[in-house]
């Protein structure tokens, strides 16, 4: 099948400054791709050559089989974008902008009105007419995601979607994230937020120094930490050991990283209870994610798993 | 041309939901142009082109502030350019707008000159004549051509309009200078405003298709 978005040996200069470096990317329709990096590490610039809003020095970007610098309509109506500004005119109220935006993107009033009256029904953004240059930075971010929501796009583009968000907000952002998902949209989230990335991305690519570092993220999933409160007992140690837990240690209850955790974890609460344990609590521990994305800031791979 | 009239849906309502100071102040260019126009021709102000070539400037230039600049400056038009309409639609329906408006303006003022006349001077007859509002229908549109183009061009667009009035005046000196020694038909002048009106267009269009229409903007 062709992925929704395909970019092979990307690159981008500005001046002397390389910022994206023989870039490879595919992104399958259906699927959430993350985009993390430090501050100026290329993820915008990454997302407006995806779009066509910049053009490549060198390489090929194919996104729903067109190629988005031609500036085709067509292929715009296609997309869903929040972007780094979030792009509003200021004296027209939340709906006068969705509407004008609607329209460019050839949608009907009457699926708009559906729309607006399915996901955003008695959204504070809609009340009182207010102007968006009334709103909060917060309100005018769920603006921004109500926008690029409308229409059925096939590919998002969402650069910082959640920022200054509130969770009924967030959640709501994640409810029209997983929606476009199950309806076959490829996205693109870029964030600093890695619990939005960690939560929602089928695959998460790290950019640093101009290139693009997939985390191999079924690799991660079978070397999750897990934190069991516990008896600081030799016998929790050999049931652990037994059920394939790595760097164990006792500290204020049993750290461990562990393989296959959706098998391994009952088999080793059950040997706990069978051994006379008190079990108080098991978690994954979190953080593992976020521990990850810092070791590959910091330029070294991640561990590997035992 | 549907995107185009979106566009100039989307203006429209933009001016429309402006502050209320941006009417007032239109409102007071308004009154004070239409007095000076219905000046009698033997006093210090006249609708000579000089004049009114500089209205045109003063004119387009609070539309292309919105127009062309702010939506630069505030990231909007990156937004528009993502949205299903054509760079091309985007461009012309931009124009179009600051054109219309302008020359909207522009008329009133002209067709409430002539109050003023019969109030102020009591002469009925208006000094405006067509070969005028022509004139001041192509500085317009030069105005409004090189706008487009020079707020992209620029690094600091807010000198744009400091560029228009120069290249105006340049253009009406050398018109003048020209009349002096030679006869020149009276079309000649809004020709030259209309010829480079369109280089500007087309220079604008190319502009719209690249990349530095995301140029950094300095102000």
């Amino acid at each position: 099948m062709t992925p929704a978005i395909f970019a092979t040996n990307l690159s981008k200069s500005f001046g002397k400054y390389r910022i994206i470096d023989s870039l490879s990317l595919q992104v399958e329709a259906g699927s959430i791709y993350g985009l993390v990096g430090l501050n100026g590490a290329g993820k915008t610039t990454l997302l407006r050559l995806l779009l066509g809003i910049l053009q490549p020095d060198r390489g090929t970007v194919r996104v729903l089989e067109s190629t988005p610098w031609h500036h085709d309509p067509h292929f715009y109506r296609q997309c869903g974008v929040v972007l780094e500004s979030d792009g509003f005119w200021g004296n027209l109220t939340a709906e006068e902008n969705c509407a004008i935006y609607a329209s460019a993107q050839g949608v009907p009033r009457q699926e708009l009105a559906e729309y607006l009256a399915v996901f955003w029904n008695g959204s504070a953004l809609f009340a009182g007419n207010k102007k968006v240059k009334h709103l909060s930075r917060g309100q005018r971010m769920q603006c921004a995601l109500c926008r690029a929501f409308i229409g059925k796009a096939s590919v998002y583009f969402l650069d910082e979607p959640a920022v200054a968000l509130d969770l009924h907000a967030y959640d709501h952002f994640k409810l029209l994230v997983r929606k476009a998902r199950e309806r076959g949209a490829a996205l693109i989230i870029s964030s600093h937020q890695l619990d939005t990335i960690d939560e929602l991305c089928d695959r998460v690519g790290i950019l640093r120094n101009g290139m693009l570092t997939e985390i191999d993220r079924a690799g991660r999933t079978a070397d999750t930490s897990w934190y069991i409160d516990t008896d600081d007992s030799p016998a929790v140690s050999d049931v652990l050991a037994r059920a394939g837990g790595a760097s164990v240690r006792f500290e204020r209850g049993w750290h461990f990283t562990l393989a296959d955790a959706a098998t391994n974890i009952p088999r080793i609460i059950g040997a706990l209870v069978a051994a006379g344990c008190a079990l108080r609590e098991v978690r994954r521990e979190e953080g593992d994610f976020g521990s990850a994305i810092r070791t590959l800031y910091a330029g070294r791979q991640p561990k590997e798993a035992p | 041309m549907s995107g185009i009239l979106t566009i100039l849906r989307k203006e429209w309502r933009c001016f429309i939901g402006s502050d209320r100071g941006i009417f007032i102040i239109y409102a007071v260019l308004i009154v004070s142009w239409s007095l000076m126009l219905a000046a009698p021709s033997n006093t210090t102000v006249q609708a000579g082109p000089l004049w009114l070539v500089f209205f045109s400037v003063v004119i387009s230039a609070n539309f292309s502030n919105t127009v062309f600049i702010a939506e630069r400056v505030n990231g909007i038009l990156e937004i528009l350019l993502t949205s299903g309409l054509s760079r091309r639609d985007i461009l012309y329906g931009k124009m179009l707008f600051v054109f219309g408006m302008s020359v909207g303006i522009g008329l009133f003022c002209a067709a409430v000159t002539p109050l003023w006349r019969l109030a102020l001077y009591k002469e009925a007859a208006s000094t405006l004549t067509g070969e005028t509002l022509l004139l001041y229908c192509a500085a317009v549109f030069m105005n409004t051509a090189c706008s487009a183009y020079l707020s992209v061009r620029m690094g600091n667009p807010r000198l744009l309009h400091l560029a228009n009035l120069l290249l105006l005046g340049l253009l009406v000196t050398l018109h003048f200078v020209v009349s002096y020694y030679f006869t020149v038909p009276p079309f000649i002048l809004p020709l030259a405003l209309l010829f480079i009106g369109a280089l500007a267009t087309a220079a604008a269009r190319r502009l719209y298709e690249s990349e530095k229409i995301l140029q950094p903007v300095v102000l």
